[in-house]
């Protein structure tokens, strides 16, 4: 059954129409068959029937007028040369004696079942018949006939080979005939197949099935239109939304280069005035200086004047000069350290952590032994990224924990790693000060600061290491509860 | 009938025979001749007529110019009550030509040889089957004549005579017949 699931449209209406065809075929040549046999079978009985009728109607007479009439009935039945079945006739008369004979071969022959008034019985390849003659309606003799059944089961023989050439032409017309019109419905289902095989493979969704009519694959066609028509629909669509995206994510480049040029720019070209302020800021300083030496020899009356402004208000307002400057140079150095790392390439190497870990460790080490705290590694597994970049991060989270502690319990950073699936995933965990919930998010952001006031830095740090991170196509993330520590997680690949 | 009954007629049939000094017919010649006509009545048809499809009207046996076979026929039909094409069979001994008109079988005897032309003048163009065993018979006009030649009775047809009848002879009987005057 699988084989004819296998087979094309056209083999299965071929091969169905075929099993049709000659199943009707055979099953009607059959009957016709038996039923022409048994036509050929009776026509013999019916024609030896009719043949010892006749010839012992004939004989009749001879029987009437009894002795010395043999001679023609001898005659008579001698005329029975000219049907070739006929092997054997004999006459018999009232008695049961043999009254007058013909044998085709010349030889005598022993008639079977005499006695008998009406019987035809078939035995072996002969026909018997035994017939009465009656005259006036009274018994005067029998006839007896036997006839041979070869010229039957010739004519029989050629029949059926006559009927064996007419079903194999028959059966070669079907095939034809089934080969010719089993196109009407494979065609239609063989173009729609190569439609769809052109759709699939080359993707294009533009062509169309022309239907030949409303019948069901009439139906299918429209159906198939109908579906690449909204194929082609959602294409054009999707193309559309795509263009769009990637015009909206060119410009999103080209703005955020911008940005960065402008952020580089700024924070480079700016940093020339602000050394000039701070340069001659000093020199205001050094000049005031020289300006309260000077004071010494000015009249006590006016020097009474000069010197709340020279000893307290310029050097106040100065003293704010400096200290913006510095903090202006600061942040704008820190900026400036942002946008290279946006701007610095991103060179993928296998990164041996514990080694990076251990370098870094070795250049906090002052601030650990400061700070009075432990930091414990465990072994870590590598991963792929930029080592001088991995080693930014590393640092500026460390730093960060260094500086969160909690100074009314001994200090301990614990740095751990797991191997989850395509990245690795390290934690950085203190139990310094903690971070409220609400500013989970936040500490990622540019300039933000938990304690401006407590502790130092530009707000930079965690900004850098989330811009490290997304550039390798990592996962940064904290958690942590207030007061009791914080967890910074990094995702970083595992293979290149 | 006993046997010793029929052999007392036969042989009262043979001694008046013998006194109407006949040809000396035995009484198995009559029965031979007797046989004869009853056969060919089998292949014999007679016109059908309201009269002869009435199966209760008698099948009618003239007999010319013979007594001791009129008495040897009338006696045997009386006896075994035989019929002919389904009807009883009435012997009628006919000694003139008006008595003829009603028989189907009109046999003639040797003794009639004389008026002969008469009785076929009366009987031609009828459906009267006239039946004669004396030879020459035939050839003068009488339907069928029988004879003997080596034991085997033969019979000759006039068939003219025949198909002026306006009878029916089935060519079973006229095929085993020598055919005169055809």
């Amino acid at each position: 059954m699988k084989f004819i699931m296998n087979l094309s449209i056209k083999n299965k209406l071929i091969l169905i129409v075929l099993f049709v065809s000659i199943l009707a075929i055979i099953i009607g040549f059959t009957i016709i068959t038996i039923q022409d046999i048994s036509i050929f079978k009776k026509d013999l009985v019916d024609m030896t029937r009719m043949n010892a009728s006749t010839a012992g109607d004939a004989c009749s007479s001879m029987l009437v007028f009894g002795a010395g009439y043999e001679k023609e009935v001898n005659q008579e039945l001698r005329r029975l040369r000219g049907i070739p079945y006929i092997e054997n006739a004999y006459v018999f008369d009232e008695k049961g004696d043999i009254f007058g004979k013909y044998n085709r071969s010349g030889e005598d022959f022993r008639p079977i079942s005499l006695g008998q008034d009406r019987l035809v019985f078939l035995q072996g390849e002969y026909l018997h018949v035994h017939q009465p003659i009656y005259v006036d309606q009274k018994k005067i003799g029998t006839i007896y006939l036997r006839a041979s059944t070869y010229l039957l089961n010739k004519k029989i023989g050629n029949y059926l080979m006559t009927i064996g050439l007419v079903m194999i032409a028959m059966i070669a017309l079907s095939y034809l005939l089934a080969l010719k019109f089993q196109r009407v419905i494979s065609r239609p289902i063989l173009k729609l197949a190569s439609v769809m095989d052109k759709v699939s493979q080359q993707t294009d969704y533009t062509v169309r099935v022309h239907k030949q009519g409303n019948d069901e694959i009439g139906r299918l066609y429209d159906g198939f239109n109908n579906m690449l028509e909204q194929i082609q629909l959602r294409e054009t669509e999707r193309d559309a939304a795509q263009t769009a995206r990637e015009r909206l994510f060119i410009e999103l480049q080209e703005k955020n280069k911008e940005l960065e040029q402008v952020v580089y720019v700024t924070s480079h070209d700016l940093r020339s005035p602000l050394v000039n302020i701070q340069g001659f800021s000093k020199e205001l300083e050094y000049s005031l200086k020289d300006l309260v030496d000077i004071l010494e020899a000015i009249p006590p009356k006016t020097r009474e004047k000069i010197q709340p402004i020279l000893e307290e208000d310029i050097p106040d307002s100065l003293r704010y000069i400096i200290t913006s400057a510095f903090k202006m140079d600061s942040l704008l150095s820190g900026l400036l350290k942002l946008s290279r790392v946006g701007r610095s390439e991103v060179i993928m190497s296998k990164i041996d952590m514990n080694n990076l870990v251990q370098e870094v460790q070795q250049a906090f080490e002052f601030q650990v032994k400061e700070a009075g705290a432990e930091i414990k590694v465990d072994d870590l597994p590598p991963c792929f990224g930029d080592e001088p970049q991995i080693n930014q991060v590393f640092s500026n989270l460390l730093n960060n924990a260094l500086k969160y502690l909690e100074p009314q319990r001994p200090g301990l950073i614990a740095i751990s790693a797991e191997k989850q699936n395509h990245e690795v995933v390290y934690c950085i965990a203190d139990n310094g000060i903690g971070i409220a919930q609400e500013y989970l998010q936040k500490v990622f952001e540019i300039f933000h600061r938990l304690n401006p006031t407590e502790t130092g830095g530009e707000g930079l740090g965690l900004t850098i290491v989330q811009k490290i991170i997304n550039r390798h196509r990592g996962r940064v993330w904290a958690e942590s509860r207030l007061g009791e520590g914080s967890r910074f997680f990094i995702a970083l690949p595992a293979h290149a | 009938m006993s046997k010793r009954k029929i052999f007392l007629g036969l042989a009262i049939l043979l001694l008046c025979g013998r006194e109407f000094g006949l040809r000396g017919d035995t009484p198995k010649d009559y029965s031979i001749k007797a046989l004869m006509l009853k056969k060919f009545a089998y292949y014999a048809d007679w016109p059908k007529t309201p009269d002869e499809q009435d199966k209760s009207k008698p099948f009618i046996l003239g007999i010319m110019g013979d007594p001791p076979f009129f008495s040897y026929l009338d006696k045997y039909y009386k006896e075994k009550k035989e019929k002919i094409k389904d009807k009883n069979v009435e012997i009628r001994n006919i000694s003139n030509v008006n008595e003829i008109q009603d028989c189907h079988f009109l046999f003639i005897s040797e003794q009639m040889w004389k008026s002969l032309p008469d009785i076929l003048a009366y009987t031609r163009s009828k459906p009267i089957l006239t039946v004669g065993n004396t030879q020459g018979y035939a050839e003068r006009g009488v339907l069928i004549n029988f004879y003997s030649e080596e034991e085997k009775n033969l019979f000759e047809v006039n068939f003219r005579a025949v198909r002026e009848s306006g009878l029916f002879m089935s060519s079973n009987l006229l095929k085993l017949a020598r055919l005169v005057d055809y």
